[in-house]
């Protein structure tokens, strides 16, 4: 699963997902991708998730681009716990998603072949997501 | 290609909101050593002008006020949810000026390797070209049907007229066609996600602390020796 292999800080707050995404909006590598279109986390098992079911579908053919990275720790109490005693230890890695950020891109495949994979990746999210090909020169 | 454009008073988010909402497009003219304008246009001619527009080394020409201007789109932005026009720049070109373009790569054929069942792996969809806005190619059309499995069409085998330079590293690939990959059984996804458990990642600070600690030990060592 992704996660950072160097952190500045162990724990973090919570913060919110506002706005809209500025950044990673376009199709940069490949001809079909897989856009957000709510805002959220999608956690390091979620975009393994994803990645598998595509690579699966597509037999391993075509190339693939995984454009989101978890670098977010989310703490965890542990099971059957009093409240207090300090923050949890880090339980998972999350990557905060505005909306309109492009999750995955691919390559090398017919195009009926990426719709359905970008589909049965949408399966595995937590949020709304859109397939989108590339198309025209501007 | 020709369209209307006309000076723009509005500027500030709130009332570029306000003339987008009555049907235009706000934008820019700007051009080497020339003072730049904001202008606005109907967006059904813009949306027309980019469906027409084969790359962006287009020349289009501008009807603005009562003058006929030679330019390029440079930039387009657009929502990143509904994918609606939200603004476009236009350079302003000079006929005895080089310019640098992004010119669209058309992939013409299809290669041997991809037929003995191949992946093409295109690396540049664009090309940065620097040439006078009459030399412009509007695309670039690489032939790639003798290429095999393995095989490498690189910048330096694109064939361009003398007076066109490209600007990218001559060495960089432009289209490869990778072998096919094995299929491998893949692990159930529950399974694989289970077996992998949650490590710590290094703290900086504490890598930062280690190499301080080790450089003053290194120095007290130097002191002692001395």
């Amino acid at each position: 699963m992704l996660m950072p292999k160097r952190v500045k800080h162990r724990k973090v707050q919570r913060g919110k997902v506002k706005g809209k995404a500025t950044a990673g909006t376009t199709l940069n590598f490949g001809d079909y991708g897989l856009r957000a279109l709510e805002s959220g986390w999608i956690t390091a098992r979620q975009i393994e998730a994803m990645r598998v079911t595509t690579v699966h579908y597509l037999k391993r053919m075509g190339k693939i681009w995984i454009r989101i990275f978890p670098d977010k720790p989310v703490s965890k109490k542990p099971a059957e716990t009093r409240m207090g005693k300090g923050k949890g230890e880090t339980g998972e890695w999350v990557a905060p998603i505005k909306k309109g950020r492009i999750l995955l891109e691919l390559e090398g495949v017919p195009p009926e072949a990426a719709r359905e994979a970008l589909r049965r990746a949408a399966t595995k999210l937590p949020i709304k997501t859109r397939f989108i090909e590339r198309e025209g020169v501007l | 290609m020709k369209i209307e454009v006309m000076k723009r008073k509005e500027v500030g988010s709130n009332r570029v909101k306000k003339i987008r909402r009555e049907g235009w497009i706000p934008g820019v003219i700007y051009g080497h050593g020339e003072k730049s304008y904001h202008i606005k246009l109907r967006d059904d001619d813009l949306i027309k002008l980019i469906h027409e527009l084969h790359s962006e080394a287009t020349l289009i020409t501008l009807n603005f006020e009562g003058k006929e201007l030679q330019s390029i789109i440079r930039e387009v932005t657009r929502d990143p949810l509904t994918e609606k026009l939200l603004h476009v720049d236009f350079q302003h070109i000079h006929e005895d000026e080089e310019v640098t373009v992004h010119v669209i790569v058309e992939i013409k054929g299809e290669s041997l390797g991809v037929k003995d069942g191949g992946i093409l792996n295109v690396e540049h969809r664009y090309l940065t070209v620097r040439c006078l806005p009459k030399d412009m190619p509007e695309e670039i059309v690489i032939d790639i049907s003798n290429l095999q499995i393995g095989d490498s069409y690189h910048v330096s085998d694109i064939e361009l007229p003398l007076n066109v330079k490209i600007e990218e590293d001559q060495t960089a690939t432009m289209v490869n066609v990778l072998s096919p990959r094995k299929i491998v059984e893949v692990k159930p996804v529950e399974e694989e996600l289970l077996a992998e458990g949650v490590e710590e990642p290094e703290l900086i600070s504490e890598e930062e602390a280690e190499a301080k600690e080790a450089e003053e030990s290194k120095e007290k060592k130097e002191e002692t020796e001395e």
